[in-house]
């Protein structure tokens, strides 16, 4: 036994230190992801489409952006921030800057639960100046450093009226400037498929969807690009023609390859929303993490080697019993075998 | 009284059995003796026996409870302050944009959304047991951030005076919407709205009765803080001749007279500059102290290393022990 008592005084010596180092809760700079977002949602009328599933129930493509926006102040890595912007008409309307999601859940939430397609302040949305507009305040100085964060333009793409295509700023303006670039994405918002548009009086209450006649179906803003190839052209009277005003435009779906062309002209991604979950996951894929030092503590280390080396105090002769036995069971199994 | 105690790991308490262990083994050595029943049963040995297993107890308990993260939660505890329910309603129109000069707001100059994002900072920032939320309004009302003691929502939801404004100045339907955030809510406290405009726009018929009706109903105070620009008119204007006085013609005048008939208290501040409206917030700050109900908040407490401390206790206890251990007997 006398060896042991050697090694117990060990054992003690070394707990006492471990917690010595235990008590001073040491703490290890952690590396960690986090990301900040700046969510522009497109509030106009198209975004009240119901085609997105939830259960047995269709819901609108707002529900389903809020939905998203709430699960992504959930999932995202604490120390991460998230502020909420309007769009409608032709630019963003800032009403939130990023906030840190953690401590400030509950507000956020409510703040995303409110987003409403009534709190537009004009009723025509043109998605290519909405963008353009949006990624020159980000830009902005005086702003620039409150922001501080990855654009989220979410949106279905459609615009109304239909734009002219001559009158368009150009997204590339944002590209190659050197000391800031457009990060981001631009996410998808809605279904393939054709679906009518839900009408809504003052009050909030759905009155039937938008017909054919309800919508302008063509541009009329502006001039032509070559007026004169258009048929019944008139300078005065008749600058569009005489040409076919029928269209689909009171329907909507998922414009896709326009958000992609968009997307790829201001240097940003796109990415597709299916379901909250699914993209409360791929953002942070698709978004580079900021990368920033949290202290993390470490306490439990020393603790549980201290722990060790108590228990051993008392289980070390436990030890050396069942060795003892192990021992002499295999002598004795070797010796009856012989 | 309770203690709020809670463990960031609670699975490591399974292993609190192994407090057990001091009690089925002794930490010291034995020594062989020729016959243990002729040595004299002293009280002084059991005695040692038991306080070195309470030890050992002690130091594991103490251990595992530090390595499970022992803390007392974050909690709030009632206590009687002064403070208010605090809703913001800030102007988003697009002639905030604007010096209180009426100019575009250039380097040397702040704009008046600047100002007042500056100095309602300030004022938030100093009242720390207010809740705050904001709403703001231009064509349409615009619900920012519920009432909440998260004072960087708050900031954040300030600063974004810092960007451009919006159309027009829709006061009305604005008002609506910042009494909204005192429903279902208990009354404590004193409750104002503070409205931050530099204009002013006529309230239909509907809204006036609605706003008459609720303001008393839910007994919300009103300040408004009108950021005037030189050259316009404001609150306390008189009109030079019968035919000008009409909404249309001095909506501020109008709105003020409106305001008047609330039923509630009511005060109206004119700044023509930066400093007139810090005036007009430290007077709104004096005002509103009414003993309030708060939920003061008691921070987390993290008790591991006084865990630790216990256990390194005990350990000395019987590191002493052993170190006055008999060698042998032949010593």
């Amino acid at each position: 036994m006398n060896r042991l008592r050697g090694w117990r005084l060990v054992c003690l010596l070394l707990a006492v230190v471990l917690l010595a180092v235990a008590i001073t809760d040491p703490h290890y700079e952690l590396e960690q992801p986090v990301y900040s977002f700046m969510a522009v949602v497109d509030i106009t009328r198209s975004m009240n489409t119901r085609d997105y599933r939830l259960g047995d129930l269709d819901i609108s493509r707002l529900e389903t952006v809020r939905r998203t926006l709430k699960e992504m102040s959930r999932t995202l890595p604490c120390g991460s921030r998230l502020g909420v912007s309007l769009f409608t008409e032709r630019r963003a309307a800032v009403l939130l800057m990023p906030v840190e999601v953690c401590d400030n859940y509950a507000p956020l939430a409510e703040t995303i639960d409110h987003i409403d397609w009534r709190m537009a302040w004009a009723a025509d949305s043109n998605i290519m100046q909405g963008l353009y507009n949006t990624l020159e305040l980000m830009r902005d100085l005086s702003v620039r450093e409150m922001l501080n964060a990855d654009l989220l333009f979410i949106t279905d793409g459609h615009e109304a009226p239909p734009p002219n295509p001559n009158y368009m700023p150009d997204l590339k303006d944002f590209q190659n400037q050197g000391e800031w670039q457009p990060g981001g994405l631009v996410i998808g918002v809605g279904g393939d498929e054709l679906s009518r548009i839900p009408k809504h009086n003052q009050e909030g209450e759905m009155i039937g969807y938008y017909g054919a006649d309800d919508v302008t179906q063509v541009t009329s803003f502006g001039l032509p690009e070559d007026p004169e190839s258009i048929e019944g052209y008139h300078p005065r009277n008749a600058p569009w023609g005489n040409r076919d005003t029928s269209g689909n435009e009171h329907l909507s779906s998922l414009k896709e390859s326009y958000l992609l062309e968009l997307a790829g002209q201001s240097g940003l991604d796109y990415i597709r929303l299916e379901t909250p979950a699914q993209l409360a996951t791929d953002i942070q894929e698709q978004v580079t993490a900021r990368r920033v030092e949290r202290p993390v503590r470490i306490h439990f280390i020393p603790a549980m080697l201290a722990l060790a080396a108590v228990l051993a105090l008392y289980v070390a002769v436990w030890f050396r019993h069942i060795a003892a036995l192990l021992i002499s069971y295999t002598i004795i199994k070797r010796y009856l075998h012989e | 009284m309770t203690l709020n105690l809670g463990v960031s790991y609670p699975w490591v308490l399974l292993l609190l059995p192994l407090v057990a262990l001091p009690w089925l083994q002794m930490p010291l050595d034995s020594r062989d003796h020729s016959c243990v029943a002729a040595l004299p049963a002293d009280s002084l040995s059991r005695a040692l026996q038991i306080g070195l297993a309470v030890a050992g107890s002690a130091a594991i308990l103490a251990t595992l409870l530090g390595i499970a993260d022992l803390h007392r939660v974050e909690h709030s505890i009632p206590r009687v302050g002064t403070g208010a329910h605090l809703v913001l309603l800030l102007d988003r129109s697009k002639s905030m944009d604007n010096t209180f000069a009426g100019r575009r707001a250039d380097g040397d100059e702040e704009s008046k959304a600047e100002a007042a994002r500056r100095l309602l900072s300030e004022f938030m920032q100093k009242r720390e047991h207010d809740l705050f939320g904001v709403a703001a309004f231009s064509t349409t009302p615009l619900y920012v951030l519920p009432l909440t003691d998260r004072r960087q929502a708050t900031q954040a939801a300030i600063d974004t005076l810092a960007t451009p404004g919006l159309a027009y100045t829709n006061v009305g339907d604005g008002l609506s919407l910042a009494l909204s955030y005192y429903r279902d809510l208990p009354m404590t406290g004193s409750r104002a709205i503070v409205l931050v405009s530099d204009g002013a726009a006529t309230i239909d018929f509907r809204t006036q009765e609605k706003l008459r009706q609720y303001f008393p109903e839910l007994g919300v105070r009103l300040y408004w803080v009108f950021l005037r620009t030189s050259g316009d008119r404001g609150p306390f204007d008189e009109p030079e001749n019968e035919q000008e006085d009409t909404p249309e013609a001095m909506p501020e005048r109008h709105l003020h007279k409106f305001f008047q008939t609330l039923g509630v208290p009511y005060s109206a501040y004119e700044a023509e500059n930066p400093q007139a409206l810090e005036q007009a917030i430290l007077q709104i700050a004096r005002l509103e102290n009414e003993p309030l109900v708060i939920q003061e908040k008691v921070p987390r407490v993290n008790l591991a290393h006084l865990c630790y401390a216990l256990a390194l206790g005990a350990l000395l206890l019987l590191l002493s022990a052993k170190l006055m251990e008999v060698r042998a007997w032949q010593a």
